[in-house]
């Protein structure tokens, strides 16, 4: 996974609002806030990142441990997946 | 890390009023439509509508202002012939998109092309159980069959659909056939008991408004939650509503309400800019207003039972500091039930007791 692109699925939009990422998916249409970290990954997820160069940039940015932040980033990632909110790509998304 | 999911959406709802940011706005596209419905509310006053450029630059406006929820609504939104472009537009600006249509221009082609763009839902129009019913209303025939066509075609492409029923002289009556035939097609129903005059305060479309005995059949039927609003009284800090704190409408010539229901004009896009107008004077001024300024409400006895809007007061009277008398209707007739209710509990109690006692 961790050389994966990450990119958000069509069907979902977001706003961040003081800071935090409020995603909702069609149609459930159930409003989702994201923390920081998290906020940081969404905005992350464009296709043109893999997920190992947003945990880079995780680990730059907020105080954790190189593995923890492995750890937190994959569960996190996959379990968007499931919701079919976020996507994995083994290359770039063109445009993304 | 984890995403807090499921977390309390009235969290974010606090915020953003708290904040005034524009989480949720209606834009009627259009006041053109193909129906003549005579509740209709809307008055055309010969302006000349958006174009699909001011269009654009008012979804810009709206994005940088935050707004997540933007409902594309009419007149009829699909008699703009720019519609996808301003859906497509408003899709790739990052809206939650919702749309309100009578259904009866959406054929396979277009239900596809809505399909394509993620709506949230799509809202369809249906006021009674059948074709004679709906029609009386809409005033085209064959508009029922259309309007029905297209929330299976929606259906089919993976679209979730609500069937908004605004109930009319008689169609109460008809509730359980309402209810089947939005089973039937795979909708949500939603059923509105509330006709309100058109905004200009003309009172034509309140002839087709529920008597006494409909509204109180309507709200008896709601079994699934108590009549009572929750709050015996109010304290004088609560806002009055979300109209103008979170939410507000954009008409088809640009000007915004705090909410589709209250014509209390806040100012024209055409003139300045969305930030300008939503903490302008005028809506600051509105959004200064607390429950405790409803001098007769806040000490009515009904207040329990009543979902007071302030748009109906306005329309009714022109005081929208004031009760509105069908808001006032329906709370006696909550309360009514509410006592109807209690009576029928404590008849149950004391036949079970009889039959226990030897």
């Amino acid at each position: 996974m961790l050389k994966q692109y990450v990119c958000r699925s069509e069907s979902t939009v977001y706003r961040i609002i003081n800071g935090v990422a409020i995603v909702v998916a069609a149609p459930e249409g159930k409003l989702r806030t994201l923390n920081k970290v998290g906020t940081l990954i969404w905005q992350q997820a464009d296709g043109r990142h893999a997920l190992v160069d947003i945990i880079d940039l995780i680990s730059q940015e907020f105080d954790v441990a190189y593995d923890q932040a492995v750890n937190d980033a994959e569960s996190f990632v996959q379990e968007l997946v499931d919701k079919n909110m976020l996507e994995l790509t083994d290359s770039p998304v063109l445009g993304g | 890390m984890r995403s807090k999911l499921n977390c309390s959406v009235e969290d974010i709802y606090a915020y953003t009023i708290e904040r005034s940011i524009p989480l949720s706005v209606l834009f009627e596209l259009t006041y053109r439509c193909n129906l003549r419905c005579g509740h209709c509310y809307m008055v055309d006053r010969g302006e000349a509508e958006l174009s699909l450029d001011e269009v654009k630059d008012i979804l810009n406006q709206l994005a940088a202002a935050n707004c997540l929820f933007l409902t594309l609504s009419g007149g009829e939104a699909l008699m703009r012939t720019d519609f996808f472009d301003i859906a497509r537009y408003a899709k790739a600006k990052g809206f939650a998109l919702k749309i309100f249509s009578n259904g009866t221009l959406i054929n396979e082609d277009i239900a596809h092309e809505i399909a394509r763009i993620h709506p949230l839902e799509v809202g369809i129009s249906i006021y009674g159980s059948d074709a004679a019913s709906h029609e009386q209303f809409t005033g085209m025939p064959g508009s029922f069959r259309s309007s029905l066509h297209a929330l299976r075609l929606l259906k089919e492409q993976g679209v979730f659909t609500i069937m908004k029923c605004l109930l009319m002289k008689g169609s109460v009556a008809h509730m359980n056939e309402i209810r089947a035939l939005a089973s039937e097609v795979g909708a949500i129903l939603q059923f509105d008991p509330i006709v309100s005059p058109k905004n200009d305060g003309n009172r034509t479309p309140l002839q087709f408004e529920l008597d006494d005995s409909e509204l109180h059949r309507f709200f008896s039927s709601i079994t699934d939650q108590p009549q009572t609003m929750g709050q015996t009284d109010r304290p004088s800090a609560v806002i009055i509503c979300r109209a103008g704190r979170d939410t507000c409408s954009i008409s088809p010539i640009g000007m915004v309400y705090p909410c589709v229901a209250l014509p209390v004009p806040l100012g024209n896009l055409r003139e300045q800019n969305f930030n300008k107008i939503w903490y302008g004077h005028k809506a600051e001024k509105l959004r200064k207003l607390r429950f405790s300024d409803l001098s007769q409400c806040v000490s009515c006895p009904e207040l329990s039972f009543c979902t007071r809007c302030w748009g109906l007061a306005t329309l009714e009277s022109g005081d929208h500091l004031g009760p509105s008398y069908l808001n006032c209707r329906i709370a006696r007739i909550r309360h009514r039930i509410s006592v109807e209710r209690a009576e029928t509990d404590l008849e149950e109690v004391t036949h079970e007791e009889a039959l226990r006692t030897p």
